[in-house]
């Protein structure tokens, strides 16, 4: 479990993210949403360590203080920026999802991981190709695949269990296809025990693959539902200042402002 | 092949001695006699070919794999081991004891010997320090501020080295060129020892950094989900680097675009894994020192080409070449 309290974020005193307390438990799957500048991005860096708070606690049960090292082992984040300066293969960007596991040279269970890894998301094919030659989706895959393989401990898939993930925007630059098989792992993992937080921006994609969704607007949280039925059009109003119309049960749709 | 070319570095010079000659007198070291040689042979084997060799190993060993760790530091194949300023500071500082006679100041005979050495070495740490000290913020060396440092500090140091060439006589310029353009000429027994002591193990440091400098060229933040402590290791290898620049400067000179074409060579061959760059960066850039030496003792003897010359010579094309291939990148 991740156990938020009172969390502040401010650059040169001026508050992005303010008071913020909430839990996140192994097994769910929470979407941070908001408008731009909301400070989604710096939420999600603060929950998986990345950034330090200006004040308040971000704590995972299995210590307080989780040194650097320690903290990779419980938690993988993927990042919006994906540029890498060195020329890499496939395999050897795969291979450093391994890296909080070894200290020197990959252990034979590490190397079966990226086997593992390798086969699941279709790469094998594509092991030794160069990074630098991949489009902006297959490398998309690529890093999801690296994050994928950072949260075995074992080679057993029950070691999942109480790991987080973290994606921010993670459906960037995929295409439809992809983006659906990126919310089936996510809910495959939950379902072995991970924790994914992941900031989105399309809603209905939320609804589909979410069990939890998170408003931040201004740097406040505006709110916290697991209970799909209370996203309505108004509270999407609230967030957005635009107006929305629902279709069916679940989906919702921004109207043109000048159309109304 | 990196054997051949050292064995072509000790038998060749203004005094040749016979390939078998070598091994007769390495065997009767470890007491084989194979066949007699003349103790002229021997004596230039072990007093000026073997330390020299050596020294070469060592030095092009060092700036390369300082030049590697650099350059995967920055994220950036431009990247030299002179980049933040350690050799253009050990160059004012050098030029600064050659002009004011400070060696001479030295009544302690090794202490006199080696004031230069000494006083250059710390000219090379200080401006490295300095560098590190107004790039750091927060517990945090940021890496652009580090970069912008080095190109002032260089341009300060390299006017410092100027207004003292202007300054010296005419023995001191010569002596500050030969020292600016480096020269593996004052090699012997104590040198090679000492660099030996502090290089070899801060070369072992960096050896084991290719993870790291891995990690970190998905970006600082990245390399820190990885598990990475990026602070403390940016630390750790800006210093090992600068370290092993600042010893290499202090006995040789300034021995230019080693540190930079060697990695690069290694990248263009075989690809962006750190951990195979920093090991064949040793290998390469040892052996390429020696030729280029080999190759400076031999080209006008029995007088001596500085190696900064044949390096830069040799560099400056690929430099350009580098620069070409990313301007077709930024292109596209």
């Amino acid at each position: 479990m991740i156990a938020v309290n009172q969390l502040t974020y401010s650059i040169k005193k001026k508050l992005i993210l303010g008071d913020i307390s909430l839990e996140i438990k192994p097994g769910e799957h929470a979407v941070i949403l908001g408008p731009n500048g909301a400070g989604k991005s710096t939420f999600l860096r603060l929950l998986a360590g990345g950034i330090k708070p200006s004040s308040g606690h971000v704590n995972y049960t299995l210590g307080s203080a989780l040194k650097t090292h320690e903290l990779a082992q419980h938690r993988a984040f993927l990042s919006q920026h994906n540029e890498i300066s060195s020329e890499i293969t496939v395999e050897q960007l795969v291979k450093m999802g391994r890296y909080p596991y070894y200290h020197k040279n990959p252990r034979v269970e590490d190397l079966k991981i990226v086997e593992l890894v390798l086969e699941k998301f279709g790469l094998t094919p594509f092991r030794t190709r160069k990074i630098s030659g991949l489009s902006g989706g297959e490398l998309q895959r690529v890093q999801v695949a690296r994050v994928y393989a950072q949260l075995f401990s074992s080679i057993e898939i029950t070691s999942l269990k109480n790991k987080f993930l973290f994606l921010d925007e993670p459906v960037n630059n995929l295409d439809l296809k992809h983006q659906q098989e990126l919310i089936n792992l996510s809910n495959e993992l939950t379902q072995n025990g991970v924790g994914v937080i992941s900031v989105l921006h399309d809603i209905n994609m939320a609804l589909n693959a979410a069990n939890r969704l998170i408003f931040i607007k201004n740097g406040e949280l505006v709110a916290d539902i697991s209970n799909k039925q209370l996203v309505t059009c108004e509270l999407l109003e609230k967030i957005y200042e635009i107006p929305f119309l629902k279709l069916g049960e679940e989906y919702f749709f921004p109207i043109n402002n000048v159309k109304q | 092949m990196w054997i051949v070319l050292i064995v072509h570095g000790i038998i060749s010079g203004s005094f040749d001695i016979r390939i078998g000659d070598v091994f007769s007198i390495i065997g009767e070291k470890f007491g084989v006699s194979v066949s007699s040689v003349d103790d002229l042979s021997k004596s230039v084997f072990f007093h000026l070919r073997l330390p020299r060799i050596l020294l070469g190993l060592l030095i092009g060993a060092s700036l390369s794999i300082a030049g590697a760790a650099l350059q995967g530091l920055f994220r950036n194949p431009l990247a030299d081991p002179g980049l933040i300023g350690v050799s253009t500071g050990a160059s004012a500082f050098a030029a600064f004891a050659i002009v004011l006679g400070i060696p001479a100041l030295f009544t302690v005979s090794w202490l006199s010997l080696f004031a230069l050495n000494i006083f250059t070495f710390i000219g090379a740490v200080s401006v490295m320090l300095l560098a590190i000290i107004i790039a750091h913020s927060k517990g945090n060396t940021v890496l652009t501020t580090l970069l912008l440092t080095g190109i002032a500090l260089n341009a300060l140091g390299g006017s410092i080295t100027g207004l003292l060439t202007f300054l010296s006589k005419d023995e001191q310029l010569r002596d500050i060129s030969f020292w600016m353009l480096g020269s593996l000429g004052n090699a012997n027994w104590t040198n090679v020892g000492i660099l030996a002591a502090i290089n070899i193990p801060a070369m072992g440091v960096l050896l084991f950094k290719g993870k790291v400098l891995n990690a970190l060229s998905l970006g600082e933040e990245n390399a820190t989900y990885l598990g990475i402590n990026i602070r403390k290791e940016k630390l750790i290898i800006i210093l090992f680097a600068s370290l092993l620049v600042s010893t290499c400067v202090s006995f040789t000179g300034v021995i230019g675009f080693v540190g930079l074409v060697v990695p690069h060579i290694i990248r263009l061959l075989k690809g962006g894994d750190n951990s195979f760059i920093l090991l064949n960066s040793i290998l390469l850039g040892s052996g390429f020192l020696v030729v280029a030496d080999t190759i400076s003792r031999t080209i006008i003897a029995p007088q001596e080409l500085p190696i900064g010359i044949i390096t830069s010579l040799a560099g400056a094309p690929v430099f350009l070449y580098i620069i070409l291939q990313n301007k077709r990148k930024i292109g596209v």
